[in-house]
Parts: C-alpha cells; structure tokens; sequence
C-alpha cells in the first residue's frame, strides 16, 4: 500500500520531473519500486523513439500536386445554391407532413370531459375526475346515447352532435365501467337508467382525491357490493 | 473509388459555397501548400498512423484552410492553424475509422504481411502499436502537446507557438502525458 502511494511520484520522476525528499527515501529501502521506476524510464525511452519516428515520416511525392490539384477543382467549381445533404431534409420534410396530418386528423371534440352518471331523473349526477398528475389521457369508451343499440355497439364516435356526447373515462376505471354496464343490461335496465351525458363541462383538477360514488338508488338495488 | 475521391465528393456537400481567392491570395495559399504540405501531412500521420489517410487528411485540411483563407487575419499564424485544424480533421477521421473497423483490418493486413525472417520488424511494429494505443488514450490537450513535440524535436517553444498556448501550459501538458504515458506502458513495453 506504501507503493501505490508513489506511484504518481515514480512516474513524475520517470517523465524526468523533481524527486522529493520522501520518494528518494522510499527508493532506498523499498525493494519493488526501483525497478517499477527502470520500467517506466524505459518505456518512455521506447515513446520517444517510437514518436521520433513520425518526425521522419514523409509524404509521397505527389501529395502537394494533389493538394493544389484539389484546390484548384475547389476554385474552379461554378457557384450554385446551398445544398444540404438529401436524407436530413427528407426525414425533416417527413416528420413535419406526420405532424400537420396529426394535428389535421386528431379528433376535435373535448378531450376531458366528466363520466355522468344518473341513476334516475333527477338524481344528482355523479362525476368521477382522474387523478392528479401521472394520469394517462382518457379514452373515449362508448357514446352516450339514449337508444339501446348505441349501448350495445359500445364503439367510438365522434361528438358531432351536442345530444350526442361522448363518455370519457379515465383508462384505470374502463374495466369497471365495462362491468358496471353488464350489470346493468343483465338486469334488463331500461336505457334511462344507464349512462347520460351530462354537460359537457371539462374536467378541472381535482382538489382532493375522492373515490367513485355511485348514489343513484335506482342503481344501488342492482350494484353488486364491489360498486 | 479512391480515397481522396471520396473526401472530394463528402467536400462538395460539405462546403457548398464556391470560394476564389484574389490572385496575390491565390499565389500566397500556393506558397503555403509549398511550405506546409509536409507538416500537416506529418501530424496526421502521427494521429493516425496511415500513410495513405494522412495524405487524405492533409488534402482535406488544406482544403479546409483554403476556404478560410482570406479571413486569417495574421498569416504569420498560418501553420499553427493549420496543424490545429491537421490534428482535428485527424481526430476525425480516426473516430470515423474506427467506427468502420477499418483499421482492425489493416492491422490484419499488416499482420499477414509479416514473415518470420522479419520477426524484429514485427516486434517493433508491436510496439509501435502499443505506444500507439497508449497514446491515442491520452486527453486530446495532452495527444497533440505529445505528438507535437516529437514531430518538432521537442521544441517546446515552436509547439506553443503553433498551438498559440504559453510555453509553461505546454511543459506542463507534456509533463502530464508523459506521466501517464509511464504509468500505462511501464508493463506492456
């Protein structure tokens, strides 16, 4: 351990640096170092030599005719607008068409607005808000519709229509909206009992985390426990 | 394609904008290439180690220098940019050559090239190669102070000068490099 802590001062001396008073102390007892100290002399004897010889390199007889050939061609080049290199442009021209046909294809209805749900008329709407931060873009479901068929195909839509308002449900709760639904069509529930839109108000964050309450008592008699 | 063909058609993308000099500019660029096609050719050489890429690099950086020319405000500067501007096309180069493995397959060569009557021949390119790879470890700052000084005679003053650093920052550098360039060799050569 005494020797690693010369090591840096061997080679300082190797490199033909000062030898402290403590590193020529530790030569003259220390039986490794002083021959770790030749081998570091003599390797960068074999650097110098080895380096020695790029001095004495020399370059083939045609190389300044090349050069001044090169040159020349460079000179000589009529002048033409700037070109840049094809494949930047291409991929460049490309994201930016994917971009404009995104933004042209996306849909334009609201992306947030409130699950409602009424049990019966006049029953207050319950209205579930995802949670803050880290919550994933809700998806459109199923529209709402009044008519028992929209129910059944439980496809996307458009909102294209204010009667026609689309459910936005946050991911983490589709699987119990879907179970939510199937229990109510096993029950033979009218479609006044099932969902409505509400307004269309977007959702602001939420203040504080609550659960999903279902209060509807029209709902309550048929909910198994787990709602 | 040859090499140097290759370097002129990544030039012609590269360095778009057509330049010519005015006459008594064009004559002194020509009295430069006359005086310091050597030098640079020498320090690529001593980055890569390539006879046939340093000349590549020495016509590119020539190239280079031609189309600044006439923005070098002190021309008594000229061969100190142009080694700075030799080491970094070098330095190019080299990443860009070992990317394409190019130069495990020279040494491949050079190694099929050898037979055993030249044995000492091959234990000197051996050790070429290590003090090569040695050297080609060291921090930038430290390679071209290292590389410099050899192709320089250790004139440590002309290599300031080119490199436009003080000639103290330059001992210190080489001092750094040879330090490491011992600890790193001290059980390989």
């Amino acid at each position: 351990m005494s020797c690693e802590r010369y090591r840096d001062a061997l080679a300082g001396a190797a490199a033909g640096g000062a030898r402290p008073a403590d590193l020529a102390a530790h030569l003259a007892t220390c039986p490794t170092c002083p021959p770790l100290l030749r081998r570091m002399e003599e390797a960068l004897a074999t650097v110098d030599a080895a380096l020695d010889e790029l001095g004495a390199a020399e370059p083939s007889p045609r190389l300044e005719a090349r050069i001044r050939q090169a040159v020349a061609r460079e000179a000589e080049r009529p002048a033409r607008a700037w070109t840049l290199p094809g494949w930047p442009v291409a991929a460049a021209a490309v994201l930016a068409l994917a971009i404009v046909g995104w933004m042209l294809a996306r849909p334009r209805g609201p992306e947030r607005t409130p699950v409602t749900v009424a049990g019966s008329p006049g029953a207050p709407p319950i209205t579930h808000a995802p949670e803050p931060r880290t919550a994933p873009a809700p998806t459109v479901v199923a529209p709402v519709h009044p008519s028992p068929p929209a129910l059944a195909r439980r496809t996307p839509e458009p909102a294209r229509a204010p009667a026609l308002e689309a459910v936005v449900v946050d991911p983490r709760d589709q699987q119990a909206l879907r179970r939510y639904v199937a229990v109510l069509k096993k029950r033979s529930l009218g479609p006044d009992a099932l969902l409505v839109a509400g307004p269309a108000a977007p959702l602001a964050e939420p203040q504080d985390e609550k659960p999903l309450e279902l209060t509807s008592p029209a709902l309550d008699s048929v909910l198994p426990a787990e709602f | 394609m040859r090499k140097g063909e290759l370097l002129d058609a990544q030039w012609t993308t590269r360095l778009a904008a057509p330049v010519t000099l005015e006459p008594a500019l064009e004559r002194e660029f020509e009295e430069r290439v006359a005086e310091s096609a050597r030098l640079a050719f020498r320090v690529a050489q001593a980055v890569l180690r390539d006879a046939d890429e340093a000349e590549d690099v020495a016509q590119e950086c020539f190239l280079r220098a031609y189309h600044a020319f006439s923005s070098l405000r002190d021309r008594e500067r000229f061969r100190g940019w142009l080694v700075r501007i030799a080491f970094r096309c070098a330095i190019d180069r080299q990443r860009a050559l070992r990317t394409r493995r190019r130069h495990e397959a020279a040494a491949d060569r050079e190694a099929r090239r050898t037979v055993p009557s030249a044995f000492d021949q091959a234990a000197r390119r051996e050790i070429q190669q290590k003090v090569g790879a040695a050297v080609d470890e060291l921090p930038e700052k430290l390679r071209v102070v290292t590389l410099l000084a050899a192709l320089q005679g250790h004139d440590l003053r002309e290599v300031a000068r080119l490199l436009d650093l003080p000639e103290g920052t330059v001992k210190s550098r080489l001092h750094l490099a040879r330090k490491a360039l011992a600890r790193r060799l001290a059980d390989v050569v």
